[in-house]
């Protein structure tokens, strides 16, 4: 049986958080959030789908196959809020679904991979571990790596695509040193996900989410994890000292014709006329 | 800042020299004398673990500074784990802590500052990192050094090229590897002139819209993260941190509300024009010229007049 966990984070939609307010929490160092809505990071919503069409792909390339051959685990590591999108993933066909309960600190990534490693000790060994490559929050792009050295496991990154030719291997197409390539390797394998157009998260059927609805979500501390498995104690020490806005402001200058022609033209006499010339 | 330092740079990567000028513009803003410093080149065809077992040998230094790239932060974070450091990615600047500064000038081995964009772009944060030795990949955003000073600078630190070892413990040794084909030059790199798409040009018929305005305009097409997570524009034409960092004359966005990861990628435009339906896109006040409007019917009208 192959077993993968897809591990996954949600964080608020932090574009859509006012300018006053990014102003205000990074000269007071608190933020509320709690009124953004909460959407699962970009690049682990790629890993959460791709890990759903190799499933689909294997199962339907192996007619022996069946469901208890290739098992699936989500974890987040977050608040109670995350468990709605655990909720989505058991109507998609993720057999156990696992929240690690608290409020990772976003810059601390060495403690997040730390809680996932004594998770993995506790429940794996996976053959295959998913992570996105970066989280909008912390933006730290460690976790994967992190995560594989703890383990001792190999890496691929910037991965957009993989499939099981066979048992015990998996063809990963991934970016390394500029080049695209295809890569056939053996199991295990850490992947961390990068950029993947297309592969937004399925949505579940009423008839899926009904079905779910009963199921559990596994709630773990990070502390009982880390006490019961002895979890690598990370050596690094990062505090955050300070925050401060991005100014991207231009001058913003209206420009209203009366109609759409009137306008191009005051776009191109104002802005595009040198450049055309320049470029004749 | 008085350290001794590493810098890690790949000899086959097509950004070679744009590393070196990132480097040593770095090295300047920072107070780091070149004469502290040793480079280390990475050569021949590249394996991530090899590169990994040679630096956790040869690297003795308190700081290692690594150019701009997913390489580079991969291994700047697992060679932190291997040497007991820390390490960081999209570093902005660094410092000397300032308790450390007045310290005696032979410890150079405490606390660093370093500062990197957080909360997706928004802020920027100023982080201490307090266990050396540090392991630092910089930011892409970075700006160059001219080529003289280039040459100066690497002219004071020794340089030692090694080669990647292919080695039979290494897990992916031996693995089946095909190269694909790269993806056709989207002209973004060296354009003077940008359109960009966003969540606005709504469908893959808006896309297919887009490009034809594009080129009737003569303009190089990119676009942003749902344009092209949407499957609408292909991955390479993304704009933004995650991909292509543009420095057009122009850059005219359609449909885009101006999220702060898109900004960083069209933030060295000289010219910004937005043009998008919703007066409350905060792109409204990130351009330099807003139209609330139809982006296609401002464009369609543009491309009668170039």
């Amino acid at each position: 049986m192959i077993k993968i966990l897809n591990c996954f984070k949600t964080t608020p939609d932090f574009d859509a958080v006012p300018e006053a307010d990014w102003a205000s929490g990074a000269a007071t160092g608190v933020f509320d959030f709690s009124y953004i809505k909460q959407e699962i990071d970009p690049y682990s919503e790629s890993g959460l789908e791709l890990v759903l069409r190799a499933r689909d792909a294997f199962l339907k390339e192996s007619p022996a196959g069946s469901t208890a051959d290739i098992h699936l685990t989500a974890l987040t590591f977050g608040p109670e809020v995350s468990e709605k999108a655990l909720r989505t993933l058991a109507a998609l066909g993720y057999d156990d679904c696992v929240r690690i309960d608290g409020i990772p600190d976003p810059f601390q990534a060495e403690q997040t991979a730390a809680a996932i490693a004594a998770y993995c000790a506790k429940t794996g060994p996976y053959d295959l571990i998913v992570l996105g490559g970066q989280s909008p929050d912390g933006g730290n792009k460690k976790t994967p790596y992190l995560l594989a050295e703890y383990l001792h496991m190999p890496l691929l990154k910037q991965v957009s695509g993989f499939s099981f030719p066979q048992p015990g291997r998996l063809t990963v197409c991934h970016t390394t040193f500029g080049q695209a390539v295809a890569e056939t390797v053996d199991l295990p394998l850490v992947l961390a996900i990068g950029d993947v157009p297309g592969a937004l998260l399925r949505v579940p059927t009423l008839r899926q989410r009904k079905e779910a609805s009963g199921r559990e979500i596994s709630v773990i501390t990070p502390e009982k994890l880390l006490a019961e498995e002895a979890g690598s104690a990370p050596s690094s020490r990062i505090e955050m000292n300070g925050m401060a806005p991005v100014d991207n402001a231009r001058q913003g200058k209206r420009i209203e014709g009366k109609d759409a022609a009137q306008t191009a033209k005051i776009l191109y006499e104002t802005y595009l006329r040198e450049l055309t010339e320049v470029r004749r | 800042m008085n350290r001794f330092f590493s810098i890690i740079l790949f000899a086959g990567s097509p950004r070679f020299e744009h590393d070196r000028r990132v480097i040593s513009a770095f090295l300047k803003k920072s107070g780091l004398a070149p004469t502290g410093g040793v480079v280390f080149v990475l050569d021949g065809p590249p394996r991530m673990e090899s590169a990994l077992d040679i630096l956790e040998k040869e690297i003795l230094s308190d700081l290692v500074l690594f150019a701009p790239g997913a390489d580079s932060e991969e291994l700047a974070v697992r060679l932190a784990v291997r040497k007991g450091g820390t390490s960081m990615t999209d570093v902005l600047s660094v410092s000397a802590e300032p308790a450390q500064e007045s310290c005696d000038e032979q410890d150079n081995t405490g606390a660093v500052l370093v500062d990197r964009a957080i909360y997706n772009g928004h802020l920027t944060g100023t982080f201490t990192l307090e266990n050396g030795p540090f392991f630092l990949a910089l930011d892409r955003s970075l700006p160059e050094a001219g080529s003289g000073t280039t040459a100066h600078t690497f002219g004071l630190m020794p340089q030692k090229t090694m080669e990647y070892l292919p080695s039979e413990e290494d897990p992916l040794h031996g693995s089946d590897r095909q190269v694909l084909p790269p993806p056709e030059d989207t002209g973004l790199a060296d354009a003077s002139f940008i359109l960009a798409g966003g969540r606005g040009i709504g469908s893959p018929a808006g896309a297919k819209r887009f490009l034809e305005l594009a080129d009737k305009l003569g303009a190089a097409a990119g676009g942003t993260r749902p344009a092209v997570m949407n499957g609408w524009l292909p991955l390479d034409r993304l704009i933004g941190v995650s991909g292509s960092l543009v420095h057009p004359q122009v850059c005219l966005v359609c449909g885009a509300s101006g999220s702060a990861a898109f900004m960083a990628g069209i933030a060295q435009s000289r010219t910004i024009i937005a043009v998008n339906t919703d007066e409350k896109a905060p792109l409204a006040k990130q351009a330099d010229a807003f139209v609330c409007g139809d982006w296609a019917a401002v464009l369609e009208e543009l491309a009668g007049l170039l």
